[in-house]
């Protein structure tokens, strides 16, 4: 965007300082028109104040009666010689000033020709800058309304935030509840223990008739050999028995490892349940305050996202006045023109006067005649010229008059 | 210890005072403070003014106590808890379940 901007105010300097250049360029070829012009309206007074006092003589000398036809001649001669020298230089400097007239208003054509591309550029890029500027304000609206349509999969940044947060909560819900299930569990678990610790008991006294089985078996043998041959098969019984006892205890020992393997399998159970229940909140609690943190520098963002493009808005529209204002005050091409053209009249005047001279360098007439035709000529000049003069002021208003398109 | 229940001044409703770390280390004791009180309507007074730290497993044993409250149509109320407790307690959203007093 910046770009854009910048790029059009070099533009419009560039387009100015030709515009500066080529009003330059026309005022100093009106300057030099205009001292020429001067020149040669000097050079003709001056050839006529000679004439006058030529002629002023050879009246005097007409009434002094001293009139010799050898000074008549001379002075014929040197006054052909001046018309045709006048006609010469009137000739040149007309063709010097045409000329410079036709450059100047190359000049000025080509400059303005630069100019109106320019601004043709500018515009383009005022229009383009215009575009993306409603581009963004439209997707800036759409991103930060409140209302985002459903078929929009997308989330906004706001939205995405709000989601976050819910999501947390979410999560603390559940590390709360997966924490209060894990403590029931462990409950249970403490319970079971207490069962457990119950069956040892139990065990206990299974071992206790064991050995007391064991002991009436010794005792019942004892009997058995104090009654020699009739007990003999009592003795067998009773050993039998002994050894019943000795398997039964062996047995109870077997269970009483099984539970204790059961017991520390239970331990096991209860430091992953710990691990389930204890979950640190603190990062929780870092990324709650993150959260927060963003919702609110996001809404700091777009509103200062809003001012921005709300003056770049206006900077754009101000672009565009600048603009019209400067293709506005390229009128000045058409009163250049207009200047230029009423000079070329001008000159053309000349002409009438030149022709007249080239006439008299060849007339018999007496010079009183002769200068009496050149006072007509230059009368009817100035004549024709303050007319042209009287129109031109008419045709050519301000400049701020009317508005003009980009040509 | 770090975990002390006494009975209140009105000889039915239990106070529970809990110092320095609140975690998983504290759950039997805490357990025991709460889990003989069957009286019906006890009110349960959890003082955690000296508590300086909170887990998950503490956010769990308050929530069994609340339900052993419940069957015994008490209530729950936590006492004086500090700023970094509150937080955890508040993003837990535990003022929707019980008292908190500060």
């Amino acid at each position: 965007m910046l770009q854009f901007e910048h790029k059009s105010t070099w533009l419009g300097l560039i387009c100015l300082t030709g515009l500066g250049y080529s009003l330059l360029a026309s005022v100093s070829v009106l300057v030099q028109i205009v001292l020429l012009l001067s020149i040669a309206v000097i050079f003709i007074l001056q050839s006529l104040k000679l004439q006058a006092t030529q002629t002023h003589n050879l009246a005097e000398q007409k009434s002094e009666g001293r009139f010799s036809a050898n000074v008549t001649k001379d002075s014929e001669h040197c006054i052909s010689d001046i018309y045709t020298e006048l006609e010469q230089t009137f000739a040149f400097e007309r063709d010097i000033i045409s000329n410079e007239v036709t450059r100047a208003n190359t000049f000025v054509s080509s400059a303005v020709v630069g100019m109106s591309q320019s601004f043709h550029e500018m515009k383009d890029i005022s229009d383009k800058q215009h575009a993306l500027l409603n581009e963004l304000i439209a997707s800036n609206d759409n991103r930060m309304g409140e209302l985002s349509t459903g078929e929009d999969e997308s989330l906004t940044m706001q939205e995405y935030i709000s989601e976050s947060g819910r999501l947390l909560e979410e999560f603390v819900q559940v590390v709360v509840t997966t924490s209060k299930q894990s403590l029931k569990t462990l409950n249970h678990i403490d319970d079971m223990v207490v069962q457990v610790d119950s069956i040892f008991n139990l065990l206990e006294n299974v071992e206790g008739l064991a050995s007391r089985t064991n002991l009436l078996a010794l005792n019942a043998s004892i009997e058995a050999a104090r009654a020699g041959e009739v007990g003999r098969g009592f003795a067998v019984v009773a050993d039998e028995v002994r050894s019943l006892s000795i398997s039964s205890s062996e047995l109870n020992e077997q269970i009483r490892n099984k539970i204790d393997a059961a017991k520390s399998t239970i331990d096991d159970l209860r430091e992953s349940v710990e691990h389930m229940a204890s979950t640190d909140m603190s990062n929780t609690l870092k990324t709650k305050a993150k959260i927060s943190g963003m919702t609110g520098s996001v809404s700091d963002i777009n509103k200062n996202m809003r001012e921005t493009i709300s003056s770049l808005e206006l900077m754009s529209d101000e672009m565009d006045n600048a603009m019209a204002q400067a293709v506005r005050s390229l009128q000045f091409e058409d009163m250049t023109t207009q200047s230029l053209q009423s000079i070329s009249i001008n000159i053309d005047q000349f002409n009438a006067i030149s022709a007249e001279l080239a006439q008299l360098s060849h007339s018999n007439e007496p010079i009183e005649v002769q200068l009496q035709h050149i006072k007509d000529v230059c009368a009817k000049v100035r004549e024709k010229s303050s007319q042209a003069s009287n129109n031109r002021t008419v045709s050519q208003e301000s400049l701020d008059e009317g508005d003009i398109e980009l040509f | 210890m770090s975990i002390v229940s006494r009975v209140a001044s009105n000889n039915k409703d239990i106070v529970i005072t809990i110092s320095e770390r609140f975690d998983f280390s504290q759950y039997k004791i805490f357990r025991e403070a709460y889990c003989d009180c069957n009286g019906s309507g006890t009110d349960f007074y959890v003082d955690l003014s000296k508590a300086n730290y909170m887990d998950s497993s503490a956010l769990g044993m308050l929530l069994l106590l609340k339900e052993h409250a419940d069957k015994l149509a008490g209530k729950v109320i936590i006492e004086r808890p500090n700023d970094a407790i509150n937080k955890v307690l508040e993003i837990a959203q535990f003022h929707h379940l019980m008292t908190i007093v500060r």
